[in-house]
């Protein structure tokens, strides 16, 4: 899967985080929210299984937290790269 | 370093002070004599104590470089005679003066540049909010000292804390300095916290919106221990009193919280006449004040007495005859303030009596059942509410430590995890009350029993409720958030964490920046 133009998934609710892709010659993750001091590691690993999962090796990848569970934070992620990619 | 009883490193000295570990709840007893102040100066018949303004008082009052000042904290959030006296003493390049306020809030912002400036070089009461966040980051010269409610009249008593001046925000005052936060444009309730400080002060100011010709009545300070009386347009916001809520919480899972609770206080046996317990504010604790209500009506219980954090929820229950006295040492919204006033099973107490350990028998010492909050809770059982799970120091102890270790029956009401952040963990960030003191920690996932507590268990054999020992919780927290990072801190130590009894439980290091 490639992105291949701007999108967005997820919201700024509590225990929610926006998600926002766009298309790059390189990977990067950047992670900010409240969560970030706790969990940015763990948070990038949960990224790269995403992207990993779906095939994506290269794009700019934003997560905007206010609480995510995984599970939460990673449907948000692939909603996002779903938007993002070509059909 | 010496390790103290809930296994913290404590220095034995810092700054020339020496600090004691704590020991246990009630390892320590009290020695010497209470402080006292100095005798006042005479005051003739006819003498008015009446200043013209609030810059006279404070010149007046002789307020120099190094002094240490008091004020309450009735307002909370609403107060607005801190900003005005220090902005007054910063404009005189004052400095080096120790704030031994009971509890600052985000409205003291004001404050951060006083403590970064070396206008104040320590402080002696609670943070919460930017205040603590400051002293954090290492932006004071000096100490913070944090102690529980009690553990501050303590102080005081024990000359620990020497009040130079006190200034009063007073919603009632008259001509010679009788006080009482019941009446005037901006009613606070009690004073109960300004009393001991009004006492063992060398000076102390009553600053007033609402000076009335003598006497005012109630008297809940009393005119042989003020010595000016000055007035300001406006000493503080009632409805600003309450930072969070005053609704009880919708969430699903903080219902539960609150249902699983008042379930676990029948299972337990203490549903009975003459049952008294400690009520709050917030979203869970007053869920958990109204449903002890229904449970009491429904089993046909009338209790003893409630102490507050006095809310409508408390104040109904009482009208209602389920419980015949409330207690209240500060009021959290306007139908406190009219059964305070209009019901004379609704009284004002000093924080001493509350919750003083070394008193003859605070109030706390009566208390079957408590709610309590936490910010973090280990396996040890030790609660932290002083600082966040990342290191920042941003609440005051209030009466936590008092009222754990006073009431038969102390329940943490808290939800496992806040977002993605663990509310159980493996080692709390900052140890505020010690783990012998908790008794049961009530989550939406599941209760645990401080398994010291080998009476509640038995009693709890055969309950329906999910209990479970505390490595359990942890797991099912952590299986759904995964294990945090650690918080990481500089050496300095900028914060001692005081037990009510003046022993130290633990330190808090300047937090390290990324």
């Amino acid at each position: 899967m490639k992105i291949i133009r701007d999108a967005t998934a997820g919201s700024g609710e509590k225990s929610d985080c926006t998600v926002t892709v766009r298309p790059s010659e390189q990977l990067k993750i950047d992670i900010t929210g409240s969560s970030a001091a706790f969990f940015r590691e763990t948070m990038i690993d949960e990224v790269k299984s995403v992207l990993e999962e779906l095939g994506v090796t290269a794009g700019i990848i934003k997560v905007t937290d206010r609480g995510a569970l995984p599970f939460c934070m990673k449907a948000r992620v692939e909603a996002a790269l779903r938007r993002g990619a070509e059909e | 370093m010496p390790v103290n009883a809930v296994g913290r490193e404590i220095p034995r000295e810092i700054d020339g002070r020496k600090l004691i570990p704590f020991g246990g709840a009630y390892a320590r007893g009290p020695e010497g004599k209470l402080h006292a102040p100095k005798i006042p100066p005479l005051i003739k018949p006819g003498e008015s104590k009446v200043l013209p303004s609030l810059d006279d008082a404070i010149e007046k009052a002789g307020i120099a470089d190094g002094m240490t000042l008091s004020f309450h904290h009735h307002f909370r959030d609403g107060d607005m005679l801190v900003n005005m006296v220090l902005e007054r003493l910063a404009k005189k390049g004052i400095k080096d003066l120790k704030m031994a306020h009971i509890a600052l809030f985000p409205v003291h912002e004001p404050l951060v540049k006083y403590i970064a400036d070396g206008t104040i070089t320590s402080t002696e009461g609670s943070l919460n909010g930017p205040t603590g966040r400051a002293i954090s980051m290492g932006k004071m010269k000096g100490l913070a000292t944090l102690r529980s409610h009690g553990g501050r009249v303590r102080a005081v008593k024990a000359g620990e804390i020497e009040i130079d001046v006190n200034f009063i925000a007073a919603p009632t005052a008259d001509t010679y300095g009788n006080c009482n936060g019941f009446w005037g444009k901006s009613p606070c309730g009690p004073l109960s916290y300004a009393m001991i400080d009004a006492e063992h002060a060398d000076k102390v100011i009553a600053v007033t919106d609402n000076l009335v010709p003598y006497p005012a009545l109630p008297f809940s300070i009393p005119q042989t221990h003020v010595d000016y009386v000055t007035t300001v347009e406006k000493i503080g916001i009632p409805e600003k009193i309450v930072s969070g809520t005053t609704q009880i919480t919708r969430s699903p899972a903080r219902l539960k919280i609150a249902r699983l609770a008042i379930q676990l206080i029948k299972d337990a046996g203490y549903i009975k006449d003459g049952m008294s317990f400690q009520a709050g504010a917030g979203g869970v604790s007053l869920a958990a004040t109204k449903f002890l209500g229904d449970m009491m009506r429904k089993e046909g219980v009338k209790g003893s007495f409630a102490m507050g954090g006095t809310t409508r929820y408390v104040t109904d229950l009482l009208k209602e005859g389920l419980i015949k006295t409330i207690f209240d040492a500060q009021l959290f919204d306007l139908y406190a303030l009219e059964s305070l006033r209009n019901n004379p099973d609704h009284v004002e107490v000093s924080s001493e009596m509350y919750a003083d350990i070394h008193t003859k028998g605070a109030i706390v010492n009566r208390v079957d059942v408590s709610f309590l909050g936490a910010t973090e809770i280990d396996i040890d059982f030790n609660v932290n509410v002083n600082t966040h799970s990342d290191g920042w120091l941003l609440h005051g102890t209030g009466g936590h430590q008092d009222v754990a270790a006073g009431s038969d029956f102390t329940m943490i009401l808290a939800p496992s995890f806040r977002g993605r952040i663990p509310v159980i963990t493996d080692r709390v960030t900052t140890v505020t009350t010690p783990g012998e003191s908790i008794d049961a920690i009530v989550t939406e996932r599941g209760i645990a029993i401080n398994p010291r507590r080998e009476d509640i268990l038995d009693r709890l054999h055969g309950s329906p409720l999910p209990i479970m020992p505390i490595e359990s919780l942890l797991k099912k927290v952590q299986k759904i958030t995964g294990a945090p990072e650690k918080p990481e801190f500089e050496d300095r130590i900028v914060a001692v964490i005081e037990y009510r009894d003046g022993t130290v439980i633990d330190v808090l290091r300047q937090k390290k920046m990324r």
